[in-house]
């Protein structure tokens, strides 16, 4: 699959989910980052490139040579990168999927809107646009009012209320220590003992504390993040995993 | 009115009044509703009332509608003139289904919509 994770707003996630929810589960699929200031994603997949928006045929050419591509095109570079798009006919012919985070607050809302429509207007289906909830606290229902009322309205792009994920301080603390999520949940199986030993024996000293504090969090909510990311992932392209089997 | 009688009033409506906010209803509009059950108090009133008995639930609203933001207020001034909601998103369905073709179409939907 070839992914294109984007929206017109910034601080909605892209990133993140790129790394931990997308490449991990598309065969470790090559991550490329249109972005010229958001760098921290770099640490946490094997295969990256990074790309300016303008250089939209080097985008283009990349879709077309990768069977797995996963595109995290930065808030920055965003209209540049769009405008790519329009400059070629059908530039979007090469993408099964664009995926647009959106997180709970009416401005990233409408962004995240403002996006969906855009690519309907340029003549992407339906069925590719996708929204992820990203940042849920309770429920997408009560967070996300505007965005899935204006699902119904437009219906020009999909919105699963199932398709999200929740807030959560592990993904800060696994950029802090620059280690992949998959790497985190080995690590809670294996060391998680030796890791609490260790940590009460740096207590005294607040920098390695700091640090052990961090794995320990991690340690702990790897397993169940990676699960809900599982749900999330099979809710946005269950039905084209399984068109593929 | 009495001084307090408004917030002893409020009191009573607590939970009609943590729905509403959940509902992301504004507040002129909540005075509204509250009239209904027979509760009269002015919007600045109201929002007195938020700040001082509900101020966890009222941070959360405004955290998700952002409305009292300077940004939010700027926006809606901006909007007016077109006749629009607080949502721009809400302004154009004729807008959303022009086509983009071109880098001119694009220019032109993004300096329409933002």
């Amino acid at each position: 699959m070839r992914i294109i994770v984007a929206g017109i707003g910034g601080n909605v996630g892209k990133s993140t989910l790129a790394a931990h929810l997308l490449v991990p589960r598309m065969n470790n699929a090559k991550l490329l980052i249109v972005e010229s200031i958001n760098q921290d994603t770099k640490d946490l997949v094997d295969d990256f490139e990074t790309v300016r928006g303008e250089k939209f045929r080097q985008i283009y050419l990349e879709l077309v040579v990768n069977d797995d591509l996963v595109v995290d095109v930065g808030a920055s570079n965003a209209e540049d990168f769009f405008a790519g798009l329009t400059s070629l006919n059908q530039g979007y012919d090469e993408v099964d999927f664009f995926l647009i985070p959106t997180v709970p607050g009416s401005k990233e809302q409408d962004e995240s809107i403002l996006t969906a429509r855009m690519l309907a207007a340029m003549g992407v289906d339906k069925s590719k646009i996708r929204i992820v909830f990203n940042r849920v606290r309770r429920s997408v229902e009560e967070e996300f009012p505007v965005l899935l009322n204006a699902a119904k309205e437009f219906d020009c792009f999909i919105a699963n209320p199932d398709c999200m994920v929740f807030e959560n301080d592990i993904y800060a603390d696994l950029a802090g220590l620059k280690m992949p999520l998959n790497e985190a949940c080995v690590f809670a199986e294996n060391s998680l003992h030796k890791l609490k030993t260790d940590l009460r024996k740096v207590a005294k000293f607040s920098e390695q504390y700091f640090r052990y504090a961090r794995l320990l969090n991690v340690a702990k909510k790897a397993v169940n993040t990676s699960g809900q990311l599982d749900d999330a992932f099979s809710a946005l392209f269950g039905e084209a995993e399984d068109a593929v089997k | 009115m009495a001084k307090g009688q408004a917030r002893i009033s409020l009191h009573g409506q607590r939970d009609v009044l943590i729905k509403l906010l959940k509902e992301y209803v504004t507040l002129s509009d909540m005075a509204l509703v509250l009239r209904g059950v027979d509760v009269h108090v002015s919007t600045s009133s109201l929002y007195r009332y938020m700040l001082s008995d509900l101020s966890e639930e009222y941070k959360e609203y405004l955290w998700h509608t952002g409305r009292g933001l300077l940004k939010s207020r700027q926006g809606q001034i901006q909007s007016q003139g077109r006749g629009a909601s607080r949502l721009k998103v809400t302004v154009s369905r004729e807008q959303a289904d022009a086509k983009i073709s071109n880098q001119k179409d694009f220019n032109k939907f993004m300096s329409t919509n933002r």
